[in-house]
């Protein structure tokens, strides 16, 4: 005998007790009529408790509320339910619901678990991508099917169906109770719980193949066919009686005259009703009276119930509701009920996030027009692709907003996606979320309630006119810094520079107190840096500053081509002192000071675009043409006139930072590249080498301080000897390696040169130690192994360059 | 401080150092600030590392023009990441 079936005789037994005890008391004892039956005044509550539990279970469950089953049943002096039981009285339109919830929530967690941890992936039945551990596959597509059998109001070909799939997910098979409220039905006969997995699969062709085929169409008949008999169920069950079977397959059930069925199926909203639907035969097969609930609309953007008061009186008039049919969902007249957000399913969030973007970028085009309108007739103007005349300092974010309808006008997908987000962050609409992108490329199922900060320098939303960098794009506003900045403040919300001051504050600084190592990210650096836009972020701050501050682009122009003057003339000077310092050198620095001079010769080469040689047979160094102590004094002459020409350009900027005032362009380097210097892609020996310095760093406090100082000898031969490396890759290598010697050094807490503990380093050495790394000194000693060298022949070092 | 780390700062923040600078003898890092459970947030910032008294430092550049170079320097060493496996 199943839950229900035993509760219905358990209530009939008490109302036959109650009906006994007062005919056992006669006239005596206060009398009470309930439901028009006269029972003693202190049983009067529960009898109409009962009565009430009976329509409820007559009703397939449908109650006001979630439990309001379970609180009148506490009214009574039934026994008390097992918990496990105890969900099978609960409202099974709210049991559907949560059911679906933590289906959902389930989905979500493998979702997040292989979006930032699991390192292989595998698509799962809908598209997405999940760990590829065959187990958790099989759960999320297990969790799929679920999702699809709870959106149809558990509509299964089997009754087990889902139970066998809930089985083989986190969730696990449910109890009796529950699995009987979320079917809405006792198990049929014959029905044994699968021992045996269903495949998800077959849940999705069930689908496919109710959609309008044979299948249903025989169930239809099978089932109107059958005879409905209704009422076969006595008020007062004998014991003897042979207790009610469940509806056997061919016996009207929650399934049958649904002949608008296979449409529904086809088009099922979650917990959507159809239009009309046939009073349904109850768990019982009597045929239940006429509802007071109301049925809802089938749209869900109309899912507004109508609320009517709640009236005493119809709980005792009329009957229990209709049974909530498949499809169609019910919500009893309760003027307490909560209305429920209706939930967009992943196509509509896209509709809605696409019509969001066209909205705003169609938003920004009105403004840009309208700039123009409001600048007046001096200002230079442009016509763009679609015939409108905007200013000309807007023109390349108004074609951006044109290419970008486009793209979402043809779809957007995983392949021009990355193009529509360049584009976007070129303009004042910055970044794009990672889970609008989501949205828009349809790769999640259900999206919360997105992030609103988009663009992550979004502060103050002004116009973007005379200062673009205010807020504009992604490059971060910048105010006035407070003398004491307050310990918690975020080095990221800094506020906003005033342009018309020249004089900026220097930015806090913030301690570290704590660094670990996150191997993880190195899985992961790409997606982050996509995600933040790296493409597009120095793109916009390029033409941001390209495009409206013309001056400092002259600024850093002049700059750059002044730096490349000093150091063709610093490189030449330098090679001159390795000459002159040759023939007061020891054999084995007479060779490095060569290779130090082979290699910057490559340098300045590289740099002038003429040869530099060395004639074996003169020891004279050529550039081009001119001797290299004679092209030392031209280019030194070169570097004074570039220089002053940058100087000129900076002062002529009004709009600049302390910093760019005191170094020039930003004091990044001697060899500062930038904006204006070609960004090749890098060689896989300069890759390598930085590698090679990277391992050092990370190594740095495992091996001793006599190791690093080899590997950073051998570093630095590589990256002197190469031949393939740039000027720019070898000046960079340098820098990084002198930066990881640095650290290492701090990290050991000992100096490699400890002029107490060594010798005192030869004023020649010490020279040569600051000319090999760009003026710093070398950071490990020439050890006696390498003085062991080929003796070299040279000349007096006063006369000629040696060598 | 070096890539692919994670430094907390004395306001109790956490940032995830992707890339430092290649073309500076400074060290700025390209860094992304985490949030409660650690996970990146849209919010970067370009950091710079100062030592001072023994202790390590960070400062957020803010600079368009330091900005600008920088943020060259991060692109040209995403190309040499990912140049290829961007098409």
């Amino acid at each position: 005998m199943n839950i229900i079936e035993q509760e219905k005789r358990n209530i009939q037994s008490r109302i036959d007790d109650i009906i006994k005890e007062k005919q056992l008391a006669g006239m005596a004892g206060p009398t009470e009529i309930a439901a028009g039956i006269p029972v003693l005044q202190e049983h009067a509550t529960e009898y109409k408790s009962l009565l009430r539990m009976q329509e409820i279970i007559d009703a397939n469950m449908a109650q006001d509320g979630i439990n309001e089953y379970l609180d009148k049943r506490s009214q009574t002096k039934l026994a008390p339910l097992p918990n496990d039981e105890r969900e099978t009285f609960i409202n099974p339109m709210t049991l559907r619901f949560k059911e679906r919830d933590i289906i959902v929530q389930r989905m979500r967690e493998i979702l997040s678990d292989a979006k930032y941890q699991s390192a292989d992936k595998e698509r799962a039945n809908d598209g997405n991508w999940v760990n590829a551990d065959p187990k958790i596959l099989e759960e999320y597509n297990s969790l799929d099917a679920m999702k699809t059998i709870a959106n149809r109001n558990f509509n299964t070909k089997s009754y087990y169906e889902y139970y066998a799939l809930r089985s083989k997910t986190a969730l696990g098979a449910p109890s009796d109770g529950r699995y009987q409220a979320l079917m809405g039905k006792p198990a049929p006969a014959g029905e044994i719980k699968p021992s045996t997995a269903v495949n998800a699969e077959s849940v999705h062709s069930f689908e496919a193949a109710n959609n309008g085929t044979e299948e249903v169409q025989e169930k239809i008949e099978e089932v109107t066919s059958a005879p409905v008999e209704p009422d076969t169920i006595p008020k007062q069950v004998d014991e003897e009686q042979k207790p009610l079977e469940p509806p056997r397959n061919d016996e009207p059930d929650l399934m049958s005259g649904l002949s608008q069925r296979e449409e529904e199926v086809e088009e099922q909203q979650p917990f959507e009703p159809p239009i009309e639907e046939p009073v349904q035969p109850n768990l019982n097969g009597t045929t239940p009276k006429a509802p007071d609930v109301i049925v809802l609309p089938a749209s869900t953007e109309e899912l507004q119930p109508d609320y009517t008061p709640k009236q005493e009186e119809n709980h005792q008039e009329t009957s229990a509701p209709t049974a909530p049919a498949i499809g169609e969902s019910l919500i009893p007249i309760h003027e307490e009920l909560i209305p429920v957000e209706p939930k967009l399913t992943k196509e509509e969030l896209m509709i809605a996030t696409i019509k969001e973007e066209q909205s705003k970028i169609q938003s920004r085009k009105n403004e840009i027009k309208s700039l123009y309108a409001l600048a007046g007739f001096n200002v230079q103007s442009k016509t763009t692709s679609d015939g409108q005349i905007i200013q000309d300092q807007h023109y390349e974010e108004y074609e951006s907003l044109i290419k970008m309808d486009n793209i979402l006008k043809a779809g957007l997908n995983n392949q021009n996606k990355e193009e529509y987000l360049n584009l976007r962050a070129t303009t004042t609409l910055g970044l794009m979320s990672l889970e609008k992108q989501d949205i828009l490329t349809g790769s999640t199922i259900e999206i919360e309630e997105p992030n609103p900060i988009e663009n992550p320098t979004a502060g103050n939303e002004e116009p973007p006119i005379e200062h673009p960098t205010e807020g504009q794009g992604p490059v971060p506003p910048i105010e006035p810094e407070p003398e004491n900045p307050k310990p918690d403040e975020d080095p990221t919300k800094n506020p906003k520079n005033n342009p018309d001051h020249p004089e900026k504050e220097e930015e806090p600084l913030y301690e570290v107190v704590a660094t670990k190592a996150w191997n993880w990210v190195k899985g992961h650096k790409k997606q982050i840096l996509i995600g933040l836009g790296i493409t597009a972020i120095t793109i916009a701050t390029v033409v941001a500053l390209t495009q409206l501050v013309p001056a400092i682009y002259a600024m850093m122009q002049a700059n750059a081509a002044a730096t490349q003057a000093s150091n063709i003339a610093g490189i030449a000077a330098e090679m001159v002192k390795n000459s002159q310092l040759h023939h007061l050198s020891v054999a084995s620095e007479k060779v490095a000071l060569h290779s130090a001079n082979t290699a910057l010769g490559n340098i300045l080469s590289t740099l002038t675009k003429v040869p530099v040689n060395f004639n074996t047979s003169t020891y004279i160094w050529t550039v081009g043409s001119e001797a290299l102590t004679d092209f030392v004094a031209t280019s030194a002459a070169s570097a004074a006139t570039a220089a002053a020409s940058a100087a000129d350009a900076v002062a002529k900027v009004g709009f600049l930072s302390k910093a760019s005032l005191i170094t020039g362009v930003g004091g990044l380097g001697t060899l500062g590249a930038g904006l204006l210097m070609p960004m090749s892609k890098k060689s896989k020996e300069f890759l390598a080498l930085k590698e090679e310095i990277n391992a050092l760093l990370a190594n740095a406090q495992e091996k001793p301080l006599d190791e690093q100082n080899k590997a950073a000898q051998e570093i630095s031969s590589k990256i002197i000897v190469s031949n393939t490396l740039t000027e720019r890759e070898r000046t960079i290598l340098f820098k990084r390696l002198q930066k990881a010697i640095s650290k290492t050094q701090k990290m050991s807490k000992q100096t490699i040169i400890d002029k107490k503990e060594q010798e005192p380093i030869k004023d020649e050495v010490k020279k040569l130690e600051a000319e090999l790394v760009e003026g710093d000194a070398l950071p490990f000693d020439i050890t006696d192994d390498l003085k062991e060298v080929i003796d070299v022949n040279y000349t007096d070092a006063t006369k000629t360059s040696k060598f | 401080m070096r890539e692919d780390t994670v430094i907390t700062i004395n306001n109790g923040k956490k940032y995830l150092l992707l890339l430092e600078s290649e073309d500076t003898t400074e060290s700025y890092f390209l860094a992304v600030l985490l949030d409660e459970k650690e996970e990146p947030t849209n919010n970067y910032a370009v950091l710079e590392e100062v030592e001072k008294e023994g202790k390590t430092f960070i400062r957020r550049v803010s600079d368009p023009i330091i900005l600008n170079q920088l943020l060259a320097d991060y692109k040209s060493q995403y190309n040499d990441l990912y140049g290829d496996q961007a098409a």
